[in-house]
Protein backbone atom coordinates (compact mmCIF):
# COMPACT_ATOMS: atom_id res chain seq x y z
CA UNK A 1 0.00 0.00 0.00
CA UNK A 2 1.40 3.45 -0.88
CA UNK A 3 2.05 6.16 1.67
CA UNK A 4 -0.63 8.64 2.57
CA UNK A 5 -0.53 11.43 0.05
CA UNK A 6 -3.49 13.40 1.23
CA UNK A 7 -1.38 16.01 2.93
CA UNK A 8 -1.82 19.21 0.96
CA UNK A 9 1.83 20.15 0.88
CA UNK A 10 2.86 16.66 -0.16
CA UNK A 11 0.14 16.49 -2.78
CA UNK A 12 1.33 19.80 -4.14
CA UNK A 13 4.87 18.43 -4.33
CA UNK A 14 3.60 15.36 -6.14
CA UNK A 15 1.80 17.56 -8.65
CA UNK A 16 4.87 19.79 -9.04
CA UNK A 17 6.93 16.69 -9.88
CA UNK A 18 4.74 16.17 -12.94
CA UNK A 19 5.67 19.57 -14.32
CA UNK A 20 9.25 18.46 -14.92
CA UNK A 21 8.22 16.46 -17.97
CA UNK A 22 5.17 18.43 -18.96
CA UNK A 23 4.98 20.38 -22.17
CA UNK A 24 2.46 23.08 -23.04
CA UNK A 25 -0.69 21.70 -24.65
CA UNK A 26 -2.68 23.03 -27.54
CA UNK A 27 -5.38 24.45 -25.32
CA UNK A 28 -3.22 26.12 -22.68
CA UNK A 29 -4.58 29.57 -21.94
CA UNK A 30 -2.48 32.67 -22.66
CA UNK A 31 -0.21 33.66 -19.80
CA UNK A 32 -2.21 36.87 -19.29
CA UNK A 33 -5.35 34.87 -18.50
CA UNK A 34 -3.56 32.84 -15.85
CA UNK A 35 -2.24 36.07 -14.35
CA UNK A 36 -5.69 37.63 -14.29
CA UNK A 37 -7.31 34.52 -12.83
CA UNK A 38 -4.86 34.43 -9.92
CA UNK A 39 -5.74 38.03 -9.15
CA UNK A 40 -9.48 37.51 -9.47
CA UNK A 41 -9.68 39.67 -12.58
CA UNK A 42 -11.61 38.99 -15.77
CA UNK A 43 -14.90 37.10 -15.80
CA UNK A 44 -15.68 34.38 -13.27
CA UNK A 45 -16.50 32.00 -16.11
CA UNK A 46 -13.08 32.48 -17.69
CA UNK A 47 -11.31 32.14 -14.35
CA UNK A 48 -13.06 28.82 -13.75
CA UNK A 49 -11.97 27.62 -17.18
CA UNK A 50 -8.38 28.49 -16.33
CA UNK A 51 -8.57 26.68 -12.99
CA UNK A 52 -10.23 23.67 -14.62
CA UNK A 53 -7.46 23.51 -17.19
CA UNK A 54 -4.80 23.86 -14.52
CA UNK A 55 -6.24 20.85 -12.65
CA UNK A 56 -4.88 18.50 -15.29
CA UNK A 57 -2.10 20.52 -16.93
CA UNK A 58 1.13 20.43 -14.87
CA UNK A 59 2.78 23.07 -17.04
CA UNK A 60 -0.06 25.54 -16.45
CA UNK A 61 -0.14 24.64 -12.78
CA UNK A 62 3.49 25.69 -12.67
CA UNK A 63 2.58 28.93 -14.45
CA UNK A 64 -0.13 29.44 -11.83
CA UNK A 65 2.40 29.01 -9.03
CA UNK A 66 4.65 31.61 -10.65
CA UNK A 67 1.77 34.06 -10.86
CA UNK A 68 0.95 33.48 -7.20
CA UNK A 69 4.59 34.07 -6.25
CA UNK A 70 4.61 37.34 -8.15
CA UNK A 71 1.27 38.62 -6.84
CA UNK A 72 1.23 40.43 -3.51
CA UNK A 73 -1.27 38.85 -1.18
CA UNK A 74 -3.55 41.89 -1.01
CA UNK A 75 -4.08 41.80 -4.75
CA UNK A 76 -5.50 38.29 -4.70
CA UNK A 77 -8.40 39.72 -2.72
CA UNK A 78 -7.75 37.40 0.21
CA UNK A 79 -10.25 38.28 2.91
CA UNK A 80 -7.77 37.57 5.65
CA UNK A 81 -5.77 40.67 4.74
CA UNK A 82 -8.30 42.90 6.37
CA UNK A 83 -10.32 40.54 8.53
CA UNK A 84 -9.52 39.21 11.97
CA UNK A 85 -8.13 35.69 12.04
CA UNK A 86 -10.69 33.11 10.99
CA UNK A 87 -11.18 30.32 13.44
CA UNK A 88 -12.87 27.12 12.32
CA UNK A 89 -14.57 24.57 14.50
CA UNK A 90 -12.96 21.15 14.46
CA UNK A 91 -15.86 19.64 12.49
CA UNK A 92 -15.17 21.86 9.45
CA UNK A 93 -11.66 20.61 8.78
CA UNK A 94 -11.65 17.79 6.22
CA UNK A 95 -10.80 14.45 7.75
CA UNK A 96 -8.20 14.06 5.02
CA UNK A 97 -6.19 16.92 6.47
CA UNK A 98 -6.32 15.42 9.94
CA UNK A 99 -5.19 12.10 8.52
CA UNK A 100 -2.45 13.91 6.66
CA UNK A 101 -0.92 15.06 9.92
CA UNK A 102 -0.40 11.39 10.75
CA UNK A 103 2.09 11.00 7.95
CA UNK A 104 4.01 14.13 8.76
CA UNK A 105 3.99 13.44 12.49
CA UNK A 106 4.75 9.75 12.28
CA UNK A 107 8.47 10.35 12.55
CA UNK A 108 7.85 12.78 15.38
CA UNK A 109 6.29 10.04 17.52
CA UNK A 110 9.31 7.84 16.96
CA UNK A 111 11.65 10.68 17.80
CA UNK A 112 9.78 11.64 20.95
CA UNK A 113 9.77 8.14 22.30
CA UNK A 114 13.54 8.04 22.19
CA UNK A 115 14.64 11.67 22.54
CA UNK A 116 13.74 14.73 24.59
CA UNK A 117 11.17 16.97 22.92
CA UNK A 118 12.64 19.74 20.86
CA UNK A 119 11.58 21.79 17.86
CA UNK A 120 11.60 19.73 14.68
CA UNK A 121 14.00 21.06 12.11
CA UNK A 122 14.46 20.27 8.49
CA UNK A 123 17.52 21.38 6.52
CA UNK A 124 18.93 24.89 6.57
CA UNK A 125 17.32 27.98 5.15
CA UNK A 126 14.28 29.94 6.21
CA UNK A 127 12.58 27.25 8.22
CA UNK A 128 9.76 27.86 10.66
CA UNK A 129 10.75 26.52 14.05
CA UNK A 130 8.73 25.91 17.16
CA UNK A 131 9.66 28.01 20.19
CA UNK A 132 7.66 25.86 22.55
CA UNK A 133 9.23 23.76 25.25
CA UNK A 134 6.81 21.32 26.79
CA UNK A 135 5.16 19.91 28.66
CA UNK A 136 2.80 22.85 28.94
CA UNK A 137 0.30 23.52 31.70
CA UNK A 138 -3.28 24.10 30.62
CA UNK A 139 -4.29 26.60 33.25
CA UNK A 140 -4.92 29.92 31.59
CA UNK A 141 -4.55 28.44 28.14
CA UNK A 142 -1.64 27.08 26.14
CA UNK A 143 0.59 29.43 24.19
CA UNK A 144 2.10 28.11 20.96
CA UNK A 145 4.88 30.21 19.47
CA UNK A 146 7.12 29.87 16.47
CA UNK A 147 9.86 31.80 14.68
CA UNK A 148 8.42 34.89 13.08
CA UNK A 149 8.80 35.97 9.49
CA UNK A 150 9.29 39.55 8.29
CA UNK A 151 6.74 42.18 9.25
CA UNK A 152 3.53 41.65 7.36
CA UNK A 153 3.70 37.86 7.41
CA UNK A 154 0.41 36.07 8.03
CA UNK A 155 0.11 32.62 9.57
CA UNK A 156 -2.34 29.73 9.31
CA UNK A 157 -2.19 27.10 12.03
CA UNK A 158 -3.76 23.65 12.35
CA UNK A 159 -3.77 21.96 15.76
CA UNK A 160 -4.91 18.42 16.45
CA UNK A 161 -4.64 15.84 19.20
CA UNK A 162 -2.78 12.55 19.02
CA UNK A 163 -5.93 10.94 17.63
CA UNK A 164 -5.78 13.45 14.76
CA UNK A 165 -9.06 15.01 15.79
CA UNK A 166 -8.66 18.66 14.95
CA UNK A 167 -8.65 20.94 17.97
CA UNK A 168 -8.69 24.16 16.02
CA UNK A 169 -7.60 25.80 12.80
CA UNK A 170 -6.85 29.48 12.53
CA UNK A 171 -6.13 31.57 9.46
CA UNK A 172 -4.64 34.97 9.06
CA UNK A 173 -2.76 35.42 12.32
CA UNK A 174 -0.56 38.49 12.30
CA UNK A 175 1.63 37.40 15.22
CA UNK A 176 3.73 34.25 15.44
CA UNK A 177 1.74 32.83 18.31
CA UNK A 178 -1.55 31.18 19.10
CA UNK A 179 -3.31 30.74 22.42
CA UNK A 180 -5.35 27.59 22.85
CA UNK A 181 -8.05 28.04 25.45
CA UNK A 182 -8.78 25.61 28.23
CA UNK A 183 -12.14 24.97 26.63
CA UNK A 184 -10.51 23.92 23.37
CA UNK A 185 -8.21 21.55 25.24
CA UNK A 186 -10.81 20.15 27.59
CA UNK A 187 -11.35 16.96 25.59
CA UNK A 188 -7.66 16.08 25.56
CA UNK A 189 -6.44 13.73 28.30
CA UNK A 190 -3.62 14.71 30.61
CA UNK A 191 -0.20 14.00 29.21
CA UNK A 192 -1.41 13.86 25.63
CA UNK A 193 0.38 15.55 22.75
CA UNK A 194 -0.67 18.32 20.46
CA UNK A 195 0.27 18.10 16.80
CA UNK A 196 0.46 21.48 15.17
CA UNK A 197 1.63 22.94 11.89
CA UNK A 198 2.18 26.48 10.66
CA UNK A 199 1.90 27.86 7.16
CA UNK A 200 3.28 31.36 6.65
CA UNK A 201 2.41 33.75 3.85
CA UNK A 202 5.27 36.22 3.49
CA UNK A 203 4.73 39.82 2.39
CA UNK A 204 6.20 39.07 -1.04
CA UNK A 205 3.52 36.44 -1.57
CA UNK A 206 5.70 33.39 -1.05
CA UNK A 207 4.59 30.65 1.32
CA UNK A 208 6.47 28.57 3.86
CA UNK A 209 5.20 25.47 5.61
CA UNK A 210 6.63 24.19 8.86
CA UNK A 211 7.14 20.59 9.83
CA UNK A 212 4.48 19.19 12.15
CA UNK A 213 5.44 20.08 15.72
CA UNK A 214 4.51 18.05 18.76
CA UNK A 215 3.97 19.52 22.20
CA UNK A 216 3.00 17.59 25.29
CA UNK A 217 0.34 18.84 27.66
CA UNK A 218 0.59 18.40 31.39
CA UNK B 1 18.62 61.96 -31.63
CA UNK B 2 15.79 64.22 -30.54
CA UNK B 3 13.65 61.18 -29.75
CA UNK B 4 16.46 59.65 -27.68
CA UNK B 5 16.97 62.93 -25.83
CA UNK B 6 13.23 63.10 -25.14
CA UNK B 7 13.23 59.53 -23.89
CA UNK B 8 15.97 60.12 -21.39
CA UNK B 9 14.46 63.40 -20.30
CA UNK B 10 11.91 61.38 -18.28
CA UNK B 11 12.84 60.54 -14.68
CA UNK B 12 15.52 57.93 -15.38
CA UNK B 13 16.53 57.30 -11.71
CA UNK B 14 12.95 56.25 -10.84
CA UNK B 15 12.82 53.94 -13.85
CA UNK B 16 16.19 52.44 -12.83
CA UNK B 17 14.79 51.62 -9.38
CA UNK B 18 11.75 49.97 -10.94
CA UNK B 19 13.91 47.66 -13.03
CA UNK B 20 15.92 46.72 -9.96
CA UNK B 21 12.81 45.90 -7.94
CA UNK B 22 11.21 44.13 -10.85
CA UNK B 23 14.33 42.10 -11.47
CA UNK B 24 14.53 41.18 -7.79
CA UNK B 25 10.88 40.02 -7.71
CA UNK B 26 11.30 37.99 -10.87
CA UNK B 27 14.48 36.38 -9.62
CA UNK B 28 12.88 35.34 -6.34
CA UNK B 29 9.82 33.90 -8.05
CA UNK B 30 11.83 32.05 -10.68
CA UNK B 31 14.20 30.67 -8.03
CA UNK B 32 11.27 29.28 -6.08
CA UNK B 33 9.30 27.85 -8.96
CA UNK B 34 11.84 27.05 -11.66
CA UNK B 35 11.89 23.32 -12.42
CA UNK B 36 15.25 21.54 -12.10
CA UNK B 37 15.78 21.23 -15.83
CA UNK B 38 15.55 25.01 -16.20
CA UNK B 39 17.79 25.91 -13.25
CA UNK B 40 20.74 26.86 -15.41
CA UNK B 41 18.51 29.09 -17.52
CA UNK B 42 17.13 31.14 -14.64
CA UNK B 43 19.19 34.21 -15.48
CA UNK B 44 18.14 33.96 -19.13
CA UNK B 45 14.48 33.67 -18.17
CA UNK B 46 14.60 36.78 -16.04
CA UNK B 47 16.55 38.65 -18.69
CA UNK B 48 14.04 37.76 -21.42
CA UNK B 49 11.21 39.02 -19.24
CA UNK B 50 12.99 42.28 -18.47
CA UNK B 51 13.84 42.87 -22.11
CA UNK B 52 10.17 42.56 -23.03
CA UNK B 53 9.18 45.02 -20.33
CA UNK B 54 11.80 47.49 -21.44
CA UNK B 55 10.67 47.08 -25.03
CA UNK B 56 7.11 47.98 -24.04
CA UNK B 57 8.39 51.02 -22.25
CA UNK B 58 10.62 51.99 -25.15
CA UNK B 59 7.77 51.73 -27.66
CA UNK B 60 5.75 54.17 -25.63
CA UNK B 61 8.69 56.59 -26.00
CA UNK B 62 8.29 57.65 -22.42
CA UNK B 63 4.87 59.13 -23.12
CA UNK B 64 3.06 56.66 -20.93
CA UNK B 65 3.66 55.78 -17.34
CA UNK B 66 3.19 52.13 -16.52
CA UNK B 67 2.03 50.87 -13.17
CA UNK B 68 4.26 48.39 -11.42
CA UNK B 69 1.50 45.78 -11.62
CA UNK B 70 1.27 46.22 -15.38
CA UNK B 71 5.02 45.85 -15.73
CA UNK B 72 4.91 42.74 -13.61
CA UNK B 73 2.16 41.30 -15.81
CA UNK B 74 4.23 41.93 -18.94
CA UNK B 75 7.27 40.35 -17.31
CA UNK B 76 5.24 37.36 -16.18
CA UNK B 77 3.81 36.80 -19.66
CA UNK B 78 7.28 36.95 -21.16
CA UNK B 79 8.53 34.50 -18.57
CA UNK B 80 5.78 31.98 -19.25
CA UNK B 81 6.12 32.33 -23.00
CA UNK B 82 9.85 31.67 -22.71
CA UNK B 83 9.34 28.65 -20.44
CA UNK B 84 6.77 27.25 -22.86
CA UNK B 85 9.10 27.83 -25.78
CA UNK B 86 11.89 25.97 -23.99
CA UNK B 87 9.55 23.12 -23.06
CA UNK B 88 8.55 22.68 -26.69
CA UNK B 89 12.19 22.77 -27.68
CA UNK B 90 13.05 20.19 -24.99
CA UNK B 91 10.38 17.90 -26.33
CA UNK B 92 11.38 18.12 -29.98
CA UNK B 93 15.18 18.35 -30.01
CA UNK B 94 18.08 16.35 -28.68
CA UNK B 95 20.38 19.33 -28.19
CA UNK B 96 22.61 19.14 -25.14
CA UNK B 97 21.31 22.35 -23.64
CA UNK B 98 17.72 21.07 -23.88
CA UNK B 99 18.50 18.10 -21.67
CA UNK B 100 17.41 18.13 -18.04
CA UNK B 101 19.96 19.65 -15.72
CA UNK B 102 22.20 17.26 -13.84
CA UNK B 103 20.83 16.12 -10.51
CA UNK B 104 21.89 18.60 -7.83
CA UNK B 105 22.83 17.66 -4.32
CA UNK B 106 19.69 19.12 -2.82
CA UNK B 107 17.30 17.45 -5.28
CA UNK B 108 15.26 14.35 -4.45
CA UNK B 109 16.81 11.13 -5.67
CA UNK B 110 15.35 9.58 -8.84
CA UNK B 111 13.41 7.00 -6.89
CA UNK B 112 11.80 9.70 -4.80
CA UNK B 113 11.04 11.69 -7.94
CA UNK B 114 9.48 8.66 -9.57
CA UNK B 115 7.27 8.08 -6.53
CA UNK B 116 6.26 11.72 -6.56
CA UNK B 117 5.36 11.53 -10.23
CA UNK B 118 3.34 8.38 -9.67
CA UNK B 119 1.46 10.04 -6.85
CA UNK B 120 1.06 13.18 -8.93
CA UNK B 121 -0.51 11.24 -11.79
CA UNK B 122 -2.89 9.51 -9.42
CA UNK B 123 -3.92 12.84 -7.90
CA UNK B 124 -4.36 14.34 -11.35
CA UNK B 125 -6.49 11.42 -12.55
CA UNK B 126 -8.63 11.59 -9.44
CA UNK B 127 -9.05 15.35 -9.83
CA UNK B 128 -10.26 14.82 -13.39
CA UNK B 129 -12.88 12.40 -12.08
CA UNK B 130 -14.39 14.89 -9.63
CA UNK B 131 -17.51 16.79 -10.58
CA UNK B 132 -16.44 20.16 -11.92
CA UNK B 133 -17.31 22.51 -9.06
CA UNK B 134 -15.54 20.26 -6.55
CA UNK B 135 -12.59 19.86 -8.88
CA UNK B 136 -12.21 23.63 -9.11
CA UNK B 137 -12.35 24.12 -5.34
CA UNK B 138 -9.96 21.26 -4.59
CA UNK B 139 -7.52 22.36 -7.29
CA UNK B 140 -7.24 25.78 -5.69
CA UNK B 141 -6.97 24.21 -2.25
CA UNK B 142 -4.07 22.06 -3.43
CA UNK B 143 -2.43 25.18 -4.84
CA UNK B 144 -2.44 26.68 -1.36
CA UNK B 145 -5.44 29.00 -1.64
CA UNK B 146 -7.63 29.45 1.39
CA UNK B 147 -11.42 29.45 1.16
CA UNK B 148 -11.81 33.25 0.80
CA UNK B 149 -9.24 33.42 -2.00
CA UNK B 150 -10.74 30.43 -3.80
CA UNK B 151 -14.23 31.88 -3.47
CA UNK B 152 -13.08 35.13 -5.04
CA UNK B 153 -11.29 33.40 -7.90
CA UNK B 154 -14.19 31.08 -8.65
CA UNK B 155 -16.90 33.67 -8.14
CA UNK B 156 -18.69 31.43 -5.64
CA UNK B 157 -19.88 32.26 -2.15
CA UNK B 158 -17.55 31.42 0.70
CA UNK B 159 -19.88 28.86 2.22
CA UNK B 160 -20.37 27.10 -1.08
CA UNK B 161 -16.62 27.07 -1.70
CA UNK B 162 -16.02 25.65 1.74
CA UNK B 163 -18.52 22.83 1.14
CA UNK B 164 -17.11 22.09 -2.30
CA UNK B 165 -13.61 21.89 -0.86
CA UNK B 166 -14.65 19.62 1.97
CA UNK B 167 -16.66 17.25 -0.21
CA UNK B 168 -14.14 17.37 -3.01
CA UNK B 169 -11.27 16.43 -0.72
CA UNK B 170 -13.30 13.50 0.55
CA UNK B 171 -13.96 12.37 -3.00
CA UNK B 172 -10.27 12.80 -3.78
CA UNK B 173 -9.25 10.77 -0.75
CA UNK B 174 -11.69 7.98 -1.64
CA UNK B 175 -10.39 7.91 -5.20
CA UNK B 176 -6.77 7.81 -4.07
CA UNK B 177 -7.60 5.03 -1.61
CA UNK B 178 -9.16 3.00 -4.39
CA UNK B 179 -5.92 3.39 -6.34
CA UNK B 180 -3.79 2.27 -3.45
CA UNK B 181 -2.76 5.67 -2.11
CA UNK B 182 -4.15 5.35 1.38
CA UNK B 183 -2.91 4.87 4.94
Amino acid sequence: MNEVTTHRHEMEEALVALAADAGPGEDCPPAEEIWEAVRGEGTASRRRQVVDHMATCPACAEAWRLAVELTPRAETGAVRDSSPPVRHSASWWPAAMAAALLLAAGAAFLLLRSAPPEPMLRGGGEEIRSLVEGPLPRAGGVLLQWTAGPEGTLYDVVVSGEDLEVVTTVEGLTEAELVLTEAELAALPAGSRLLWRVEAQLPDGTRRASPTFTTRLE
Amino acid sequence: MAADTHRFASPAPQQARDWSELRSSLEKAVNRVCPPWLREAREDLVQVALVRVMEVERRSEGKREFSSSYLMKVAYSALIDEIRRRRRRKETTLEDDAQPAALEADQPDPEHQARDRQAGRAIQDCLAALIRPRRLAVTLHLRGHGVPEAAKILGYGAKRTENLTYRGLKDLRDCLSARGFAP
